[in-house]
């Protein structure tokens, strides 16, 4: 059976012996890698015992006392799954290089499958949230392996367009995930500042852990452009034209300046900055981020 | 001052705009990119476009633009002729070699200093003039060659005379050719404007192109009177109680000129205003010198001193015991001459001197009775001076201009008689010849040549006939134009100035200001030509240089502003 379009063989090889591991402590708890604050709050039945003085009258079980005459509580498995919501930017930003086999959505599904694919490997509830102006797909977070395969589904089935509204996405994704989790967001940030903050903050507010992978392309990244242009907003087409020569270090210091008030700005409200380039191998930039994340842990 | 050999190709120098065209096109034709976003740009670009353009680009536009413009100037052949030097040019040099040009005047025949002054006109050095003679005497065809052989073929004289028309005509067709092209066009006629020789020349005809620099240069003797002013009438009448009435009507060009004639003492004695046949009738007592002065108009400027005889026909210049050289002693003694080494000096001026004391003086022998010497000093302001020895021959040639006493005059056999074989007549106006000829005792003239100045002699018949000779206006005018001529030699400037046509009325000789009228760009001058200065240098190599040394620096800049650049953008 051929790999679905998104799962990056080599990705997944390389990353398939680390550990995903949550910094703070999210609500599941997963073999002994995620520890629940939550305790005897499960999801999953595991065996009953017998009453004893001193136990919560509400975990006794009924139904065996009218069966058996006997006081039996019930006790379930004290972990829960880690909640891992990926959120994937699909606005028509994303699609850049339009005329390029791989663009930056292209990239970043090839980051969340993997991270998706990682996380059921560890029986984490892993869900999906496409967006753009506002969500447009959603897939509930689910831990079976199966439910990889829904993910990928909706993944290949998105089209860029639109244009990108992060605070009226995130805000909406806040709403919906009532229970802490972790959010790892894909997208190229090019959203008016105060709104990106915003969006973030209103998630951050639902006590989620955020990872915030920036994608840009290589040519967004280092400008490489050498004659006069004419350049076409891929959201608003807006056009602007530019001596791109000229253009090109006044450019990569404004965007150098941003994504260090993004980084620090981010920090600041613990939510983990990712910068990542479409150039770099997808494998490489989870090997590292997540090396790197080990080591915090 | 920059000139081109070549100056059609300066039409290409619209091309040296070709860089900025380009440039402008460049920022015109751009190419379209979808980018992710570009509030980015926007914030940056708002920024930039408050600032100039990067300096590198603009030196780059002005190289580019300087060098092809440096290009089409070298196409051009650019020379630069310093100041007071002479372009490259096409001279085209007429010789007017008719037989009047073999009339021999101050030593030498017109053709001889017609090809003294072309000698003059050659900078041939530099080997950067094209040269070509046309002869006005011969029909072959003219070629582009030197001036040192034209110099010497034109002491040729023709058989007959050809004309100036064919010679233009010659000299259109010379500039035509290929390599006369690009150069100053001049062409140099040399003649003694006889009338004949401007035949088939009329009034606004295109003879020449307009750039054309044309000179004519008056070959014949500086004698000749060079400008237009013209005593159109003048009559100094005898009045009653010793005054004289003087009606004088001086012209230039035939436009009437305000003349004030003023006293010894400076005062101002009669006016006569600038009016068509305006005359004045002015008292004047009789034994007076006065001047003339034309107000705001040349050549007057200079005073023109006029002596009213106390009265005519009455001698009071008593001639010595030998006559001859002692009479002239005498004669201009009474004038105020002072001895000098050699002779005498006389104060500049014009002095009629009455001679009837001759008879008186010279052992009963009688002269002409109301015979004069004019004694004319007018080399410049310092006077003349004249020779003792020189002494005056008895006159002896031109049967038809024989005066009708010559017998009366004592000769040389004759114990210091009066020696009049040196004279030659005296080419002058009209009216004079027509006196002078006058074989039956009507007046004559004729002047000889000092060492410093000129003596005339003029004889006028007794006679109530003939009683206000010398103060007729055919005198007077007369003796105006000797001292014009005198103002001249005194002041080439004077002479050269365009303005002064001759005051030719030999209806055989062309005016200056006929010439004039036919060309009206021309210059008419008796000077001989004024030597070119340096030549032209020729500046297409180093204009050459210059275009490659700033390609090189072009190139260096080029390639420093494309290693600058980043790498083309991804497809």
């Amino acid at each position: 059976m051929a790999l679905p379009k998104f799962v990056d063989v080599l990705t997944l090889a390389a990353v398939q012996g680390l550990g995903l591991r949550a910094r703070l402590v999210v609500e599941g708890f997963f073999a002994g890698l995620h520890r629940s604050p939550f305790k005897g709050f499960s999801v999953e039945f595991s065996e009953y015992r017998r009453y004893q003085p001193g136990d919560d009258l509400r975990l006794v079980d009924w139904r065996a006392f009218a069966r058996s005459d006997r006081y039996y509580v019930k006790e379930f498995e004290e972990e829960t799954n880690l909640r891992f919501y990926l959120c994937v930017d699909s606005s028509a930003s994303m699609g850049y290089p339009a005329d390029a086999p791989f663009t930056k959505f292209d990239y970043a599904a090839t980051l969340a499958a993997a991270l998706a694919y990682l996380a059921l490997g560890q029986h984490d509830a892993v869900g999906l949230a496409t967006f753009s102006a506002g969500v447009r797909e959603v897939v509930p977070p689910r831990s079976s392996r199966q439910h990889f395969r829904a993910i990928l589904d909706v993944l290949e089935k998105t089209e860029t367009s639109g244009t990108t509204d992060l605070y009226a996405a995130l805000a909406t994704l806040a709403e919906r995930a009532p229970r802490r989790g972790l959010f790892a967001i894909f997208t190229d940030l090019w959203d008016l500042r105060g709104r990106v903050l915003d969006g973030l903050r209103a998630l951050r507010g639902g006590k989620h852990e955020i990872i915030l992978f920036h994608v840009l392309d290589a040519a967004e990244e280092r400008f490489p452009f050498r004659d006069a242009a004419s350049f076409v907003d891929m959201e608003s087409s807006e056009r602007i034209d530019l001596d791109s020569a000229r253009f090109r270090d006044s450019y990569v210091d404004a965007l150098t300046k941003l994504k260090r008030d993004y980084r620090l700005e981010l920090g600041a409200h613990d939510i983990e900055y990712v910068p990542v380039i479409t150039d770099q191998p997808p494998a490489a930039v989870l090997v590292s981020y997540l090396g790197k994340r080990r080591a915090l842990m | 001052m920059i000139s081109f050999a070549h100056s059609l190709y300066l039409l290409l120098l619209p091309l040296a705009a070709l860089p900025i065209l380009l440039h402008l096109v460049k920022r015109r034709v751009r190419l379209r990119f979808q980018f992710p976003s570009i509030q980015l740009l926007k914030t940056i670009e708002e920024r930039r476009a408050r600032r100039r353009p990067r300096w590198q680009e603009l030196l780059l536009l002005i190289i580019r633009v300087a060098v092809a413009a440096l290009l089409v100037f070298t196409l051009a052949g650019p020379r630069f002729t310093p100041r007071g030097g002479s372009p490259p040019r096409a001279l085209v040099v007429v010789l007017d070699n008719s037989p009047s040009m073999t009339y021999a005047e101050e030593g030498e025949t017109r053709l001889a200093r017609a090809a003294r002054y072309v000698r003059g006109l050659g900078n041939t050095e530099s080997g950067d003039d094209l040269a070509a003679v046309i002869w006005t005497g011969s029909a072959a065809p003219a070629e582009w060659g030197g001036l040192r052989d034209s110099a010497a073929a034109a002491a040729v004289p023709a058989a007959a005379g050809g004309g100036v028309s064919d010679a233009l005509a010659m000299a259109r067709e010379l500039w035509r050719e290929p390599r006369a092209r690009g150069r100053a066009r001049e062409i140099a006629v040399f003649t003694d404007m006889q009338r004949v020789a401007f035949e088939n020349l009329g009034p606004g005809a295109s003879y020449l192109p307009a750039d054309a620099r044309v000179t004519f240069y008056d070959v014949r003797s500086e004698a000749t009177p060079a400008w237009n002013v013209e005593l159109a009438g003048f009559n100094l009448a005898p009045a009653a109680a010793g005054f004289f009435n003087l009606n004088v009507d001086v012209r230039q060009y035939g436009k009437p000129r305000p003349v004030s004639l003023e006293g010894a003492d400076g005062r101002v004695v009669g006016d006569v205003p600038a009016a068509a046949r305006a005359t004045a009738r002015i008292p004047l007592p009789a034994g007076g010198r006065y001047e003339f002065r034309c107000r705001g108009g040349y050549p007057f400027d200079d005073r023109l001193s006029v002596f009213v005889p106390e009265r005519a026909g009455v001698a009071y210049a008593v001639a010595p015991a030998t006559p001859g050289v002692r009479l002239w002693e005498a004669a201009l003694a009474s004038v105020g001459a002072e001895p000098a080494p050699g002779g005498l000096k006389s104060p500049p001026g014009i002095y009629v001197l009455p001679l009837s004391a001759w008879r008186e003086s010279s052992r009963g022998r009688s002269f002409a009775e109301g015979g004069f010497i004019v004694v004319v000093a007018p080399d410049d302001e310092r006077g003349g001076r004249f020779d003792r020895d020189a002494t005056l021959k008895p006159y002896a040639a031109g049967p038809a201009r024989v005066v009708a006493d010559a017998a009366a005059i004592p000769n040389a056999a004759s114990a210091g008689g009066f020696d009049t074989a040196g004279f030659m007549e005296l080419e002058t106006s009209a009216p004079w010849t027509a006196a002078a000829v006058a074989g039956d005792g009507s007046p004559f003239i004729a002047t000889r040549r000092m060492a410093e100045g000129e003596v005339f002699l003029i004889c006028a018949p007794p006679g109530p006939r003939y009683a206000n000779f010398f103060t007729s206006a055919a005198f007077v005018g007369f003796a105006l134009d000797l001292k014009l001529r005198a103002l001249a030699r005194a002041n080439p400037d004077f002479a050269a100035r365009r303005t002064f046509a001759t005051a030719e009325s030999d209806p055989g000789v062309i005016g200056y200001d006929e010439l004039y009228r036919l060309f009206p760009n021309a210059v008419v001058t008796r000077h001989p030509p004024q030597r070119p200065g340096r030549a032209s240098v020729p500046l297409r190599a180093p204009f050459a240089a210059a275009a490659l040394l700033l390609l090189a620096v072009e190139a260096v800049l080029a390639s420093h502003q494309a290693r600058a650049k980043p790498p083309p953008a991804r497809p």
